[in-house]
């Protein structure tokens, strides 16, 4: 079958056995280098996805342990003195505030 | 001569891949092993200079070591590092240190870097000359196939082309190497 093979030996990098392992070593050893290198990244890119998972779940966690134990009292106290909430509160209701109530709420974000 | 894939199958060559991905050396420097002839016969069918060839093989194989992540399929390895060999060829060609006048410069290489053997350097020179006469995929296969030994079924996976067109190539490329080199040997002889 390869009887038509052509004679290609004279191009043949081994020729020159110790010319050609040079070359070789040298690859091998730039290639180790640049692999050295080019991991960095690589490790950083592999453990870059796990890594923003935990964190998003302590960020959930955290702010669910916030959530369910803080005391409502703060909450709505906050809501109380919040000039916003309160605006928000007498439209619902549609009763008017007081004068003191007004000046209170309004003046309230000035007060120290 | 060490055939190119004749060591390992392509689940092998994967593996490799895949241990020299996480800074394995002795997989990185079985796959230099492996391929390195390969891209050294792409990297001549392109710049038709031994020195220059082998410059850029030893580049276009650190690019790739470089650029392991990017292999895709690790399976295919062989295909995608001649790929990068093939273009940074044509680039260094492309980048005027090579001029296509002077492609049988290797005959004005350094004795300390060239065979000893004049006989062998001539017979290089001729072959040399012959191959630049041959389109580039005939270059490739045939210096893949006559001198690596890789099978056609190798050279289509890795060439991106038919075993059927691999043959065809094989086949025109032999052809017009034997014409170009008898034309050559009769017109020393007859003058």
């Amino acid at each position: 079958m390869d009887s038509d093979k052509l004679d290609l030996s004279a191009l043949d990098p081994a020729g020159d056995p110790a010319r050609w392992e040079a070359l070789v070593r040298r690859t091998v050893a730039r290639s180790i280098a640049v692999r050295r290198r080019a991991s960095i990244p690589a490790l950083v890119a592999r453990w870059a996805r796990p890594a923003l998972a935990a964190a998003a779940s302590l960020a959930l966690v955290s702010w669910g342990t916030v959530y369910f134990t803080a005391p409502p009292a703060a909450s709505s106290s906050q809501s109380a003195s919040d000039p916003a909430s309160a605006l928000v509160r007498w439209a619902e209701t549609g009763k008017l505030p007081d004068t003191a109530s007004l000046l209170n709420t309004l003046g309230g974000g000035h007060e120290r | 001569m060490l055939p190119a894939m004749a060591g390992g199958p392509a689940d092998d060559t994967a593996d490799l891949v895949r241990r020299a991905r996480q800074g394995d050396a002795p997989a990185l420097e079985a796959l230099a092993r492996r391929h390195l002839r390969a891209a050294h016969a792409v990297a001549l069918s392109v710049v038709r200079q031994v020195d220059l060839a082998e410059d850029v093989a030893q580049d276009a194989f650190v690019v790739a070591m470089e650029r392991l992540e990017d292999c895709r399929e690790p399976a295919r390895f062989a295909g995608w590092l001649l790929a990068i060999v093939r273009t940074r060829a044509l680039n260094r060609l492309q980048s005027g240190r090579v001029h296509e006048a002077g492609v049988l410069r290797l005959v004005d290489a350094a004795p300390s870097s060239a065979s000893p053997d004049d006989a062998r350097v001539d017979l290089r020179r001729r072959l040399l000359n012959a191959l630049a006469g041959l389109p580039q995929p005939q270059r490739e296969v045939v210096l893949l196939h006559d001198l690596e030994g890789w099978k056609h079924g190798e050279i289509a996976a890795a060439l991106g082309i038919s075993e059927v067109m691999s043959r065809q190539h094989l086949f025109q490329a032999r052809r017009t190497l034997r014409e170009r080199l008898a034309d050559e040997a009769e017109a020393e002889h007859g003058f």
